[in-house]
């Protein structure tokens, strides 16, 4: 017995280092400190302040934040539905039908998920807005005065943002699951006598309930927590906790309420996410069809033909058409907005991108567009090195056995459940006092968006890392290569593919990030995210069109991480 | 009653099925021999409707069941792997099939102690099926095709993932259920052993078409080609050449044979396989024998097996054979054995018959 425990013991460190206390504390240390100045602080600063508030008793904080809280559960739930409506019917097509072009689809799918905010809100109006394609052309073709579609700053694009940013959460999830999901059991209940209908109540259904309950609350966390969509496509009438944390914080400059709301929403996120790891813990039973691609079917019947055709269909005017209306807006010249109507002299044009470069007014406290992007390359960039800098130590101190790694790596993921906004309210609460000023301080930037990009980052390198074996590294010792040799030699070959992923990552959140920066940025550097946001919220066709083109390229280099991404998982 | 006529199917641009047609009779269980990719399954799920046949029909009492969907077809599958929903007890999972014809609760609830006691699974009725070992998952899914009283019961290869021993214990209880539901049943299988114990009739598929069909006495004895010889693991088989057809007469590399059995299909000058078959051969040979049906080799092997000997002969210049003898014969010596005429069939490499 105690020969087997040795023995099991034994293969075990062939596998994974121990790690020494020693080499646990200077592996952890730099992560901790970093979590804890840069992560905690800020929360805790935030409950001192909302505790304040809350004692001093300040009238009407519990009517605002109930007013609040209420819009925001509300929207969530129905984004929530609406998205599952969406994404079920897409889920099933995906799961069970091959047909050609699938793989583009769902690349393309893709797409919309990793969209910053202000991007997503520049399509939804490059597409329906005032001034937006659809408007435009309704405008031209009826000779209509004014336009047609008022769909912005209606709770209804808040709606429609929210599904297609989430959609493809459902797909993932849900169409994953359904394709695992053995065929042979709803064929066995038709034999048995179900009809289609039945069969899809009584076993698919049932059997798919974990993932469809799973993604059904991760899709209400992210309305929940989101952001600029609502800023941007909802306007002012319309305030989730998000939003009215950083119109209180900002506008109102009323940080106690901005206190209690980011408290209020902090809790309702751990709530959410506790909910969801608990249920991903749920046993699963095993549905895994044992040959790959079998639950699949090509439509040859003239009604499956009519359901791919009419699902692709449906997936590309929701999921496909916005993005591409904005790539096509923002190349487009069109002078509708000064009311002659139809001089809709049309024509490709690209102004818009040659602006983006050129002061034109002059003006000190104008900042051209390429400032923004160049901005934003330095953010990211400085987030990538901060970001797989700390991912690499916690990393490394996770693949070593060590009993203190049960403790802190939970703690690493908390990041997830905070929101953006509540992250830049608490770094303003800290660090915006004499002689510190927040806005002096533009490390603040990229720390916030490495500390939104850290989960990601460890959750990518920490499976590479864990997945050398020791036996690797020993071989190299003992032909004479020295530890650092080892590691440049062995080691970082093999989890280079997985620090490129994350570094793609890091670098995208980065850029895209829209709700730590807005509490941020300085007014002379902001950007891009920021500059879109206001260049869409100024009045004239070249600002949009300005927007629009920033958006747009922003799309482009999202579009061409998420393809990299895509190929190096494959 | 179930009649399945020329049907064609391919998979993945080649022909899977290239005209079966057979069929089953009242309280007849029909079993499908034949190699595992030969299309088996494929011609259950045709007629069970879940997948399509590019022509050909499948008729119930000489209607066409062609546009009838799955789950009005009145007929049972049980899978391979069972199926058992994963998410509903073992009661539940037997249940199904009631519930879907809306029968009332206290029928339901009888049916189904009906059919867990008949496949001797009583006590399970309330475990989770994920819990159940294989032979009782077998028994379940089972009982959950039985329970609905299809008109027809089709089981893919029933047994299949059961090991041995469990196997053989289950045979004995399959077929007594099989019996005593009087379910005219389509039994799916590649496992020669299987296929005799269930089988009223054997359909033997090779390469999409009917090989050979008939009663499982008829087919092992009376084999339509050398395929199907093979098939049931004859392995004495030399190649020849037809010389005269009444009787008919096989030249070969060990000499003449002649078979007292006609050889249908088959012209003088024509290749034939000759099989001899194991039993019946004689060390001592009589002098009527003339010239033909002898055999002389080498004794190469010699062994007991309780009703026989099994001898391994090793003639010049053709394979080693196999018989099986009532004396043993000396080890190592050159021997000759005659065979009587019944003991040779002439045959043909593949059935031209369909």
């Amino acid at each position: 017995m105690d020969g087997d425990r040795a023995a099991v013991s034994d293969e075990a460190t062939w596998t994974q280092r121990r790690g020494s206390a020693r080499q646990m504390l200077l592996l952890w240390a730099l992560p901790l400190v970093f979590l804890l100045v840069f992560f905690f602080t800020p929360l805790a600063a935030i409950f001192r302040v909302a505790f304040q508030a809350e004692s001093t008793g300040e009238a009407g904080i519990a009517a605002a934040v109930g007013r609040s809280l209420g819009f925001t559960v509300w929207q969530a739930l129905l984004s929530m539905l609406l998205t599952m409506l969406a994404g079920l019917p897409a889920a099933y097509l995906f799961a069970r039908y091959s047909f050609p072009g699938k793989r583009v689809l769902r690349v393309l799918t893709t797409l919309p998920f990793i969209m910053p905010t202000v991007v997503v809100a520049a399509a939804f109006n490059a597409l329906l807005g005032p001034r937006g394609l659809a408007n435009v052309f309704l405008m031209d073709a009826f000779h209509l005065q004014t336009p047609p579609i008022r769909l912005l700053n209606t709770l209804g694009a808040i709606l429609l943002a929210h599904v297609f940013y989430n959609t493809t959460v459902v797909i993932r999830m849900v169409g994953t699951a359904w394709a695992q999901l053995d065929p042979r059991l709803g064929q066995a209940a038709r034999v048995l006598g179900a009809s289609p209908a039945r069969t899809l109540r009584e076993v698919t259904l049932p059997l798919l309930l974990p993932s469809i309950l799973s993604a059904a609350l991760l899709v209400f966390l992210f309305d929940f927590t989101s952001f600029g969509v609502i800023l941007l496509l909802g306007g002012p009438r319309y305030a989730t906790l998000e939003v009215d944390i950083y119109i209180q914080a900002l506008q109102m400059l009323n940080l106690p309420l901005a206190g209690v709301l980011s408290a209020v929403q902090l809790a309702c996120t751990l709530l959410i996410t506790l909910a969801y790891s608990r249920l991903g813990g749920r046993e699963v039973v095993p549905l895994a069809p044992r040959l790959h691609g079998e639950g699949t079917t090509r439509a040859v019947t003239a009604r499956q033909k009519l359901v791919v055709a009419l699902l692709t269909a449906g997936i590309f005017v929701l999921l496909v058409s916005p993005l591409a209306a904005l790539a096509l807006r923002s190349v487009t010249r069109l002078d509708a907005e000064r009311g002659q109507r139809g001089a809709v002299n049309g024509g490709l044009t690209l102004d818009y991108y040659r602006e983006l470069f050129v002061n034109r007014r002059g003006s000190l406290f104008y900042v051209p567009p390429a400032a923004a992007a160049r901005n934003s390359l330095l953010y990211a960039g400085s987030t990538v090195v901060l970001s797989l800098g700390m991912g690499f130590l916690a990393a490394y101190a996770l693949a070593r056995r060590s009993k203190i790694n049960r403790v802190l790596d939970p703690l690493l993921m908390l990041p997830l459940g905070a929101s953006a906004v509540t992250l830049g309210l608490g770094y303003i609460i800290v660090f915006n006092r004499p002689p510190l000023d927040v806005r002096s301080f533009p490390a603040l930037i990229p720390i916030a968006h490495s500390l939104v990009a850290l989960p990601f980052v460890v959750r990518t390198l920490q499976p590479a890392l864990a997945s050398i074996p020791v036996n690797l590294i020993n071989a190299a010792a003992v032909l004479g290569a020295s530890p650092l040799r080892a590691w440049r030699e062995v080691e970082l070959p093999i989890v280079g593919r997985a620090a490129a992923v994350a570094a793609i990552f890091s670098f995208t959140i980065s850029l895209g990030e829209f709700g730590a920066t807005s509490f941020l940025a300085r007014p002379e550097y902001p950007t891009l995210p920021i500059a879109i946001f206001r260049f869409l919220s100024q009045p004239g066709a070249l600002n949009y069109g300005q927007a629009l083109a920033m958006a747009a390229l922003l799309m482009l280099v999202c579009a061409a991480a998420i393809l990299v991404l895509e190929k190096a998982q494959d | 009653m179930l009649a399945v006529h020329d049907i064609f199917k391919s998979y993945e641009g080649a022909p899977l099925l290239r005209g079966i047609s057979f069929s089953v009779e009242q309280g007849q269980v029909v079993c499908l021999l034949g190699r595992s990719g030969s299309g088996k399954s494929t011609l259950l799920r045709i007629i069970a409707g879940l997948e399509t046949a590019e022509s050909g029909t499948v008729t119930w009492d000489g209607q066409p069941v062609e546009g009838v969907p799955v789950h009005r077809r009145g007929f049972g599958l049980m899978f391979q792997d069972y199926s058992l929903f994963p998410h509903r007890s073992v009661a539940e999972n037997v249940a199904f099939g009631l519930r879907m014809q809306n029968l009332p609760r206290a029928e339901i609830d009888a049916r189904v102690r009906d059919a867990l006691a008949l496949v001797n699974m009583a006590g399970f009725a309330n475990r989770r099926v994920t819990d159940l070992s294989g032979g009782e998952q077998q028994r379940v899914a089972l009982a959950r095709a039985l329970a609905p009283r299809p008109r027809l019961l089709m089981l893919d290869e029933p047994l299949g993932a059961l090991d041995r021993t469990l196997r053989e214990q289950l045979i004995e209880e399959l077929r007594r259920v099989l019996h005593q539901t009087g379910i005219p049943a389509i039994y799916v299988t590649h496992d020669q052993e299987e296929a005799f114990a269930f089988g009223d009739r054997l359909v033997l598929l090779r390469d999409g078409l009917v090989e050979q069909a008939g009663t499982p006495a008829e087919v092992y004895n009376r084999p339509a080609s050398a395929w199907v010889a093979r098939f049931f693991g004859q392995s004495n088989l030399l190649d020849g050449r037809l010389v005269a057809l009444d009787p008919p007469r096989a030249e070969t590399a060990l000499g003449i044979f002649e078979s007292s059995l006609p050889a249908p299909h088959l012209a003088p000058g024509a290749a034939v396989t000759v099989l001899l078959r194991p039993y019946g051969a004689r060390a001592a040979c009589g002098d009527d024998a003339g010239g033909g049906n002898r055999i002389s080799g080498v004794v190469d092997d010699v062994f007991f097996r309780g009703d026989n000997f099994r001898v391994q002969l090793r003639p010049a210049g053709g394979p080693e054979l196999t018989f099986l003898l009532d004396d043993a014969l000396p080890l190592g010596q050159s021997v000759t054995l005659c065979l009587p005429p019944d003991a040779v069939l002439l045959l043909h490499e593949a059935n031209t018959d369909g």
